[in-house]
């Protein structure tokens, strides 16, 4: 069965800085896949990578055994993959209201279908709700987020791919974003989660890659990760040995 | 093996992406201005924009900001050396209205360089004050205003300058070799002083300007030195463009049009590097004269090969949009020439940190 | 002249200059480009005129239209596309070497002499309103200037492709992560800078007469002048450079004595150097990615 997302021998390379080094990861349709590692790791530069935003040396994204070279990025949310960058990138001079409905860019609706899609991500965060006329800009951090993640969903993703949701957010808040994420995730979306917040993404995901200099260092369940103590040793510094990949 | 300190080899290396300039264009020179009279003549114009580019690029390079105003320091070095080495009999018929101070005295050549050169600094430093409180696209224009302003008192100030009527009689002692020396120096300075103190803090400055202010850089200072040695270099080149062709004028938008071919010369050529400007220059002046050439007729293998009059602008104007598609950050990228190892003291290939810093 | 027929005078000169400001400010605003050609679109529309005048006149300003628009498509699609992530100060000797490239290649099909052609004279009678005596033109020009403004406003505040504007204008890069078809966006701001620029060609012609292929230079210059003393962000902001620099221009004609005239250029562009020292981010200052500090 073709994964829904595969990610074959990527290396991303920043002129000299190798930011990814023949990375292979995969996600099936319907699973959430968290990226797990400290700064530097690659995660980001993994999730521009597959937006289409950052070329790659070599390699292979594949969406549905599909090859994505060529493709650019808007082209990408076409085909149903959209992005919530670890900056958030709200646009602060549009209202929420158009910071949702841009979001639909890619789809053709009418303006009473948008209002009614508008409306369900409304319903998943009351809080934009009440801010729909404001301008992006003043919305707190963790409104963006949300709103954020509420323009990325407009686009009705098949994968949804996030990075750092829970940065700088208050727990409290951090709690609903999650709990919109666990919304997603039973309503079927792939989604690719980069998180440095290990017990966060546990919460929520199937399956995790420990990332580490641009390479996999590890790989399976929340269980069985936090039971091997991999984690802290990727997060903390203790450095592993580079793992052979599986074939 | 362990690096000895060796001054000579030092200095060797500091100088050398200069010198490597130097000598081709000495042999450039050496070349085209025994060719003929029109060559000598193509060569010198040539040298004389790339003072004018190199004075240019001092300030542009250095604080990255565009300045569309360096015009008025040519103009004004121009007939500051046109009013005091312009023979006195010939003052008194064409100038009548200049005073008496002037009309009365004629120095060396020299003098007339100097005069022309200070007069442009202190100009850069007057207009420089209140200039450069400003960045971007607001300075830009704002020593764009100060172009027009100076270009329309020189046209209108005709007791002064003869307006827009050609100003004549200034002597013609700008040749190849002239040229070559002033555009060697002018690369020598624009070299020192993008590696002093100051041209290294300024350069800081432009990447971030916030970051600059944090650091406790005087930004404005740097700025404001880096504008009046760019006027002064300029000014020379504006005063060598008098004496080489023995009259001024302001008419016809000139040198509104050498401004902007000026800039276009650098920006092709890559505003962030001193190579920059000698490719830029070189590249865009060869181009002006094969094309001039060939809307004259050029005859090849017996065919005669001609452009319809008017197309060479359209031609120059193509090169410089593919140079830029193709190199936007110019055709040098904004890197200078690569010192060879031996002068570095390194082993042969080995990168220096500066080298393996850049993007 | 009463302090009416003044206002009047600069503020159909300023209108000029704010349509052109805003053509200019519309494209800086989208992609940040300067757009030195600008002055050319308005240059070749005039020429389209010179050789459409003998129609009727809605058909020759069609054609004009046509014209011009696809133009502008044409010299983004053919170059400024090409150089879409390059540095600021390259944008702007593209957009001078694509300038310089229109004029002579104008210059090589209409040589360079001025040319004339008598547009719609009837324009330029004048009109009496309350014991004013007032240009047809004049009145045109304003009310052209108030009727574009506006509905450009309202269309980018209102509209999808307005807002999806504003976000590639904000944003580049996150306008392409949603599924912004940026490419089309910005051909849209150059269709919509090429219409403001036919408004000028037509007006401009209608009340001159006349073209050489280097008249659009000195409408960029100013255009360019305006867009920066009024806010290069903002549309408004432009407009309202545009409007001033007409009144600085009128007022100096009117006030300056005989001797100083032609010094007018000079004290205007003074009073540019002075507007800038006092408020370099423009009247209507907007925090855009180009300007920093």
């Amino acid at each position: 069965m073709t994964p829904h997302l595969q990610i074959e021998d990527v290396s991303v390379t920043y002129g000299a800085v190798r930011a990814l080094n023949r990375l292979s990861i995969h996600a099936a349709k319907g699973e959430t896949v968290a990226l797990i590692g400290p700064n530097g790791a690659g995660k980001s530069s993994l999730l521009l990578a597959i937006a289409g935003v950052v070329p790659l040396r070599s390699g292979a994204v594949r969406l549905e055994g599909r090859d994505l070279a060529g493709q650019e990025p808007e082209q990408r949310v076409g085909l149903g993959i959209s992005l919530v960058p670890e900056t958030r990138d709200v646009f602060k001079k549009l209202s929420t209201h158009e910071n949702l409905l841009i979001g639909a860019s890619r789809r053709r609706l009418t303006r009473a279908q948008m209002q009614a899609d508008a409306d369900r991500i409304y319903a998943l965060f009351p809080r934009l709700a009440e801010r729909h006329n404001h301008m992006a800009g003043f919305l707190s951090g963790g409104e963006q987020q949300m709103l954020a993640i509420g323009r990325a969903l407009m686009a009705e993703p098949g994968l949804l791919m996030l990075d750092e949701p829970s940065l700088g957010l208050a727990p409290v808040v951090t709690d609903a974003v999650y709990a919109a994420i666990a919304t997603l995730r039973d309503q079927g979306t792939t989604i690719l989660l980069v998180e440095q917040n290990a017990a966060r993404a546990f919460s929520v995901c199937d399956r995790a890659y420990l990332m580490q200099a641009g390479q996999v260092i590890e790989e399976g369940s929340a269980a069985s990760l936090s039971a091997r103590g991999s984690v802290e040793s990727v997060l903390f510094g203790r450095s592993a040995p580079a793992k052979e990949l599986r074939p | 093996m362990p690096d000895q300190q060796n001054p000579l080899r030092d200095m060797a290396a500091w100088l050398w992406p200069w010198a490597v300039w130097a000598v081709l264009l000495l042999v450039l020179t050496l070349i085209f201005s025994q060719i003929s009279p029109a060559m000598a003549r193509i060569t010198t114009d040539t040298l004389i924009k790339l003072v004018i580019v190199t004075g240019l690029y001092i300030f542009v390079g250095n604080s990255g900001i565009l300045s569309f105003g360096h015009g008025a320091f040519l103009i004004v070095a121009a007939y500051a050396s046109a009013w005091v080495t312009i023979p006195v009999a010939m003052k008194g018929v064409i100038l009548p209205g200049l005073p008496e101070m002037l009309r009365g005295i004629q120095i060396s050549p020299l003098g007339g360089l100097v005069a022309g050169v200070v007069l442009a600094a202190v100009l850069g430093l007057l207009a420089g004050i209140p200039l450069m409180r400003l960045s971007g696209i607001a300075a830009s224009i704002a020593t764009f205003a100060f172009f027009i302003v100076i270009s329309v008192i020189y046209n209108n100030w005709t007791d002064w300058t003869k307006g827009t009527a050609s100003l004549v009689g200034l002597p013609t002692w700008v040749g190849p070799w002239a040229a070559l020396a002033a555009a060697l120096t002018a690369l020598l300075i624009a070299w020192a002083f993008q590696n002093s103190r100051a041209g290294l803090l300024l350069r800081a400055s432009r990447e971030d300007l916030v970051a600059a202010h944090g650091a406790g850089i005087r930004v404005m200072r740097l700025r404001l030195l880096a504008f009046v040695l760019s006027a002064a270099v300029a000014g020379a080149g504006g005063v060598l463009l008098g004496h080489n062709n023995g009259a001024l004028t302001t008419a016809n938008n000139v040198y509104l049009n050498l401004s902007f071919i000026v800039i276009a010369m650098l920006v092709v050529g890559g505003i962030r590097s001193m190579s920059g400007v000698v490719v830029g220059t070189l590249v865009l002046s060869v181009l002006a004269e094969i094309f001039r050439r060939f809307e004259t007729g050029v005859d090849i293998g017996g065919v005669m090969l001609q452009i319809p009059g008017g197309t060479r602008e359209v031609l120059l104007g193509l090169c410089m949009l593919l140079a830029l598609i193709l190199r936007p950050d110019g055709l040098s990228r904004g890197r200078e020439m690569r010192v060879p190892g031996i002068l570095r003291g390194t082993r042969p290939g080995a990168k220096t940190k500066k080298e393996e810093a850049l993007p | 002249m009463t302090l009416l027929q003044m206002l009047i005078d600069a503020a159909s000169v300023g209108g000029l200059y704010a349509l052109t400001a805003i053509g200019i400010g519309l494209i800086f605003g989208v992609i940040g480009l300067v757009n030195f050609a600008y002055g050319e679109y308005i240059m070749v529309g005039a020429y389209v005129l010179l050789l459409s005048a003998s129609l009727y006149w809605p058909f020759a300003i069609a054609a004009v239209l046509v014209f011009v628009v696809l133009f502008a498509l044409a010299s983004d699609y053919l170059v400024f596309r090409q150089v879409r992530r390059a540095p600021p100060e390259t944008l702007m000797i593209v957009s001078f070497g694509l300038s310089f490239m229109i004029q002579h290649i104008w210059v090589v099909m209409f040589g360079s002499l001025t040319k004339t052609v008598n547009f719609l004279p009837a324009i330029n009678r004048s009109v009496e309103i309350a014991g004013l005596r007032i240009a047809g033109v004049s009145l045109l020009q304003i009310a052209a200037t108030v009727v574009l403004t506006t509905v450009l406003a309202l269309f980018i505040k209102y509209t999808r492709i307005g807002y999806q504007m504003r976000a590639v204008s904000e944003n580049p890069r996150m306008a392409r992560l949603v599924g912004v078809n940026s490419n089309r966006v910005i051909a849209v701001a150059f269709a919509i800078s090429a219409v403001l620029a036919v408004t000028v060609t037509v007006l401009f012609v209608a009340q001159t007469g006349s073209m050489t292929p280097f008249f659009g230079v000195s409408l960029t210059m100013i255009g360019f002048v305006a867009t920066v003393i009024g806010g290069m962000g903002s549309l408004p902001g432009c407009a309202l450079g545009g409007f001033l620099v007409g009144a600085v221009t009128t007022i100096l004609q009117m006030v300056l004595p005989p001797h100083l005239q032609p010094f007018r250029e000079a004290f205007v562009f003074t009073s540019v150097i002075l507007m800038l020292l006092v408020r370099p981010q423009g009247l209507i200052a907007v925090r855009s990615a180009w300007e920093r500090v």
